[in-house]
């Protein structure tokens, strides 16, 4: 090692530790911080987030989507999914008794809503599922179709094999529906299935909306398909979401560094 | 001071020794608390982070939550251990940090104790770091431990070195070790006349080597927490581990004090009333437009020039910015660069730097003899190179 080779690595060295030190010092002084205050502020998920996965619920007459076929709890790997039914002799259909997920093993791996023909189940925006008792992270059907309500939307009837058309990687669309959103009079969450030629007699405000679709759609070619697709935008266009983003934004922006 | 003055000799001397001895424990944790937080939030900036943010102001309280937190925890105490040197171990490491500040000039006679040896006193204090590092990794009978302190007692052993021989040229330079005789010598250069410049080699050999020293990033071989948990305490938990932390905060002030002393001209500055005589001075237009508020401003400053208590307080403003710089150039350095290797470490200290200083040496001595040699020789075509040389050095 000659006097050159040495006097070479050491300005190559401070060079390079100056290009270090000069990164870091941009990082420093002219980047705000990109952290979340979590309690106070949420981070919006990805639509390909992965929550707890949900049940959703017909909402024309509130029934449930899930017809008890097992697929999903074949499909588990881990088998945290319990299904009892029984079924009903009236309707000949079958009538779901339990449908437990254990959230202390679940590995939310996506493979029951993938299983799923009836576009029933979805992976959920949830992900704040600590329990002080861990008794409780076995999330019931009532639990699951809670969740699952802000998923869910109005289905055409018709038969019920459908699977969804939303891209794989795209689990869910949020449609932020609540309870009110059932358009049956009689209708309720958890309603079990009902027999094959029912016409749900809907509140007040979904029929004017559906009269006014029914006059409108004398260019349309397909009425009976009206409801469903009039609910879906009405919904989606209730803007829970975007103000929360905002808000969201701008406190992170307070927040940033002094 | 009459007081004082009445006061035997030897009342004297114990009764100033606790008091100064008191003054510096608390300066110490001072810096401590503010070092401590000044550590989590830059680097938190620098990793685009906000760092602590939930106990007071920005998070500005957060040392002293800290410390009660470790204060209340419960002394784990391993059964295999040996006891004494795992108990005393951390105590030492905390003193001996503490010592540097004893010397270390706040202003104009305002130490508190004036060594002749300022600069041997560093050096064996610093010393004494490794043996508190060593005890600790020795009585812990552990692993991890053990290989922390070999590798922080090899370390600390060869920069030592280093750090003396890059000291070597700021003493001939000013031609005494006593710290306050080299922050004169550096004030009768004249403006910015700063060893920093005449010693930049030595500057930077001192800089790295310390940082050796005090066992921080790139350096922090010793407690190297991604290969050996966290080095010679890992076995350290509450008040005894947070000695060691303590004791690196302060090192670290301390070394950044003594930095900015011999480099960066120590206390030295403008004090508040040549601050006001300058301002006065520019008010009344350097003479050309004499007004009352110019004079005014310029007669108080002149006034309040010889106030002891104001230049020690413009002093200890002075060192504390230029302490902080250093304390802030660590840091970012810090949370820049990656950890060296133990070799890498070794070839530095060995291969590089005390070759370097050793040329330091040589350079400096050369150029003094030529200097004073040649002062006031009247060489005209060397004059301009002869008074920037005389500047030099």
């Amino acid at each position: 090692m000659g006097v050159t080779n040495f006097v070479g690595e050491a300005w190559r060295t401070g060079k390079s530790i100056a290009t270090g030190l000069k990164i870091t010092f941009r990082e420093m002084m002219f980047r705000p911080a990109i952290t979340v205050f979590y309690p106070d502020q949420r981070d919006e998920v990805p639509p390909w987030f992965r929550g707890i996965p949900v049940l959703k619920t017909d909402l024309r007459t509130g029934e449930y989507k899930c017809t008890s076929c097992m697929q999903c709890a074949q499909a588990c790997p881990v088998n945290v999914i319990t299904i009892e039914w029984h079924q009903d002799p009236e309707t000949r259909k079958k009538v779901c008794d339990r449908f437990a997920i254990d959230m202390s093993r679940c590995m939310l791996c996506n493979f029951c809503v993938e299983a799923c023909p009836f576009d029933s189940l979805v992976m959920g925006y949830d992900y704040e599922l600590c329990k002080v008792d861990p008794e409780n992270l076995v999330f019931e059907f009532e639990d699951l179709l809670r969740l699952g309500l802000k998923y869910s939307s109005a289905e055409e009837p018709g038969p019920k094999a459908k699977r969804s058309e939303t891209p794989p990687w795209v689990f869910h669309g949020l449609t932020n529906a609540t309870e009110d959103d059932i358009q049956d009079v009689r209708g309720y969450l958890g309603r079990p299935p009902l027999p094959k030629g029912y016409e749900p007699e809907l509140k007040p405000q979904f029929q004017q909306k559906q009269a006014e679709d029914e006059t409108a759609a004398t260019v349309e070619p397909e009425p009976a398909a009206k409801p469903a697709a009039e609910a879906k935008p009405e919904a989606e266009a209730k803007p829970a979401a975007a103000p929360a983003a905002q808000a969201g934004s701008t406190d992170r922006e307070e927040a940033g560094q002094p | 001071m009459e007081w004082w003055n009445s006061l035997p000799p030897t009342a004297q001397v114990w009764l100033g020794g606790i008091l100064k001895g008191s003054l510096i424990l608390v300066w110490g944790l001072l810096n401590f608390a503010i070092c401590l937080m000044l550590e989590r939030k830059i680097s938190a900036w620098i990793q685009n982070r906000v760092g602590p943010w939930r106990v007071g102001l920005w998070g500005w309280i957060q040392p002293i939550a800290d410390l009660i937190k470790l204060w209340v925890k419960e002394y784990i105490h391993p059964n295999n251990v040996d006891k004494w040197l795992y108990l005393i171990a951390p105590f030492i490491g905390f003193v001996t940090a503490n010592l540097v500040w004893l010397i270390v000039p706040f202003g104009d006679k305002f130490i508190a104790t004036d060594l002749e040896i300022g600069i041997i006193f560093i050096a064996a204090v610093t010393g004494y770091d490794v043996i508190a590092t060593f005890m600790a990794g020795w009585g812990s009978n552990n692993k991890y431990s053990l290989l922390g302190a070999m590798r922080g007692a090899a370390q600390l052993i060869s920069y030592e070195i280093t750090m003396v021989m890059s000291l070597i040229g700021v003493v001939m330079m000013a031609g005494s070790l006593r710290l306050s005789d080299i922050v004169l010598a550096q004030q009768e250069r004249g403006f910015l006349g700063w060893f920093l410049f005449p010693q930049a080699i030595g500057f930077i050999v001192y800089l790295i080597a310390s940082l050796a020293e005090l066992n921080r990033a790139p350096f922090d071989l010793a407690e190297a927490e991604q290969e050996l948990v966290a080095g010679h305490h890992t076995e350290y938990s509450g008040m005894r581990w947070a000695m060691f932390m303590l004791a690196e905060y302060i090192h670290l002030a301390a070394w950044s004090a003594i930095a900015a002393t011999l480099f960066l001209g120590g206390w030295s500055g403008p004090t508040l009333g040549q601050v006001a005589a300058g301002l006065g001075n520019v008010l009344n237009g350097f003479g050309a437009f004499v007004n009352p508020v110019g004079t005014a401003v310029a007669d108080w400053g002149m006034s309040i020039m010889g106030s002891t208590v104001l230049n020690w307080i413009a002093g200890v403003f002075w060192l504390v910015l230029k302490t902080y710089f250093f304390i802030f150039l660590a840091m970012w350095i810090r949370w820049t660069l990656p950890r060296v290797r133990i070799d890498q470490l070794m070839d530095l200290g060995w291969k590089f730097l005390l070759p370097v200083s050793l040329f330091n040496i040589f350079l400096t001595g050369t150029l003094r003899y030529v200097a004073v040699t040649f002062d006031g020789l009247p060489i005209s075509i060397g004059s301009f190179t002869m008074r920037l040389l005389g500047w030099w050095l």
